[in-house]
């Protein structure tokens, strides 16, 4: 057996180094092959990916968000209902406050009935003369009564909130959106006689956010001479 | 193969991108809500503006006003609230009663006279007004017939 040596022609230029080969991510076309463009398998995966960072990027903005401004806007509408239901209380405790008449008539009178003449007294305008029709003696015997609990007959029952007999600030419960935030009610004789000057405000761990006034007109006061 | 990959970026990539714009509106209505909150807020201070200027008005019927509009009560002009910063109130219509329709003050309430105002609460917040007007009516009689002083019994 005659062993014929293949002669190999092995031109110099092959031991030079090849030029490597660039593989271009979605730089493909119908005229090249998946060896140097992106597989069907790389661009399925790349899509997951990018589905994936959208979604995640959306749930973290959603976050942040939420933890953010809607959190401040949830607390806000919180601060609100809590400023409401307790002028809400005080504006119905009024109406009634010091009656004959109503809700008021099984009290004892020298815990909020307003004083009578009777029926036949003249003038007509001393028939009912409500305590202390003078100056803001009529705000701050509201504001005792209002902070007697034995005062709270239906139907107008207890205050949402502790009223205070003094000038001390009682604070307003909040709800858990509110967490954070301190709101308190100041009630005082009104620049108006007759009239008292309820003011809340409302302040976080560092400072006072903002305080707003309301005013209560006593109609126990029309009753005066 | 590569064809389809073409088309496989074609479809998804619209996808992708409504994703993103559907997120993006999400964060969107997020923040308008956000933002009706706050200016819920300040509208229920405005009103909190009017609803004290309308119980002043009652107490200074009571104490100053007569029928004859003597001393005038203040409208028109704005006044502002204390310990309420940017908080005020303005009264807009008055329309005195005519004294002759005001009867005596008795303990019924059904010969009192109507007295209609109109009160507008204001809250200033920067260059932006927020502005709230409530209508009552305020139920006067007359304490004395000598005088033309009055006493509020009700509103409606």
């Amino acid at each position: 057996m005659k062993l014929h040596h293949k002669k190999l022609n092995i031109p110099a230029t092959d031991r030079l180094l090849k030029p490597k080969r660039k593989n271009h991510i979605f730089k493909v076309t119908s005229s090249q092959s998946n060896a140097i463009g992106s597989s069907m398998i790389e661009l399925l995966l790349a899509t997951a990916l990018t589905l994936s960072a959208t979604v995640t990027a959306a749930k973290i903005m959603n976050n942040l968000y939420n933890s953010g401004m809607n959190r401040r806007a949830a607390a806000t509408s919180a601060i609100d209902v809590a400023i409401s239901n307790d002028l809400a209380w005080f504006r119905q405790y009024a109406v009634l406050w010091r009656l004959e008449r109503g809700p008021f008539q099984d009290l004892s009178t020298d815990v909020t009935r307003t004083n009578t003449y009777g029926p036949n007294q003249s003038p007509e305008s001393s028939k009912y003369v409500p305590i202390h029709c003078n100056a803001s003696a009529m705000a701050i015997a509201f504001r005792d009564d209002a902070a007697n609990s034995t005062t709270y007959v239906a139907p107008i029952n207890s205050p949402p909130n502790p009223v205070s007999n003094s000038n001390a600030a009682s604070p307003i419960a909040l709800p858990a959106a509110a967490s954070g935030y301190t709101l308190v009610r100041r009630i005082q004789a009104g620049p108006t006689f007759g009239t008292l000057t309820i003011t809340y405000a409302l302040s976080d761990s560092v400072t006072t956010l903002f305080e707003r006034a309301s005013s209560l007109y006593l109609p126990a006061a029309g009753w005066c001479p | 193969m590569p064809a389809e990959s073409g088309f496989v970026l074609v479809l998804v990539m619209p996808v992708a991108l409504m994703l993103i714009l559907t997120a993006l509106s999400m964060v969107s209505r997020s923040n308008s809500a956000a933002i009706t909150s706050t200016q819920e807020s300040r509208a229920q201070a405005a009103r909190m503006a009017a609803e004290y200027g309308f119980n002043q008005l009652m107490a200074l019927v009571n104490t100053q006003y007569d029928s004859l509009n003597v001393p005038p009560l203040v409208f028109g002009s704005q006044i502002a609230i204390a310990n309420s910063t940017g908080a005020s109130y303005t009264v807009l219509s008055f329309t005195p009663p005519t004294p002759p329709a005001v009867s005596l003050c008795t303990e019924s309430d059904s010969n009192n006279a109507d007295l209609p105002v109109t009160i507008e609460g204001k809250l200033t917040v920067g260059s932006t007004n927020y502005r709230q007007t409530i209508i009552r009516t305020i139920r006067v009689c007359a304490p004395t017939s000598t005088l033309n002083t009055l006493r509020v019994r009700s509103f409606k």
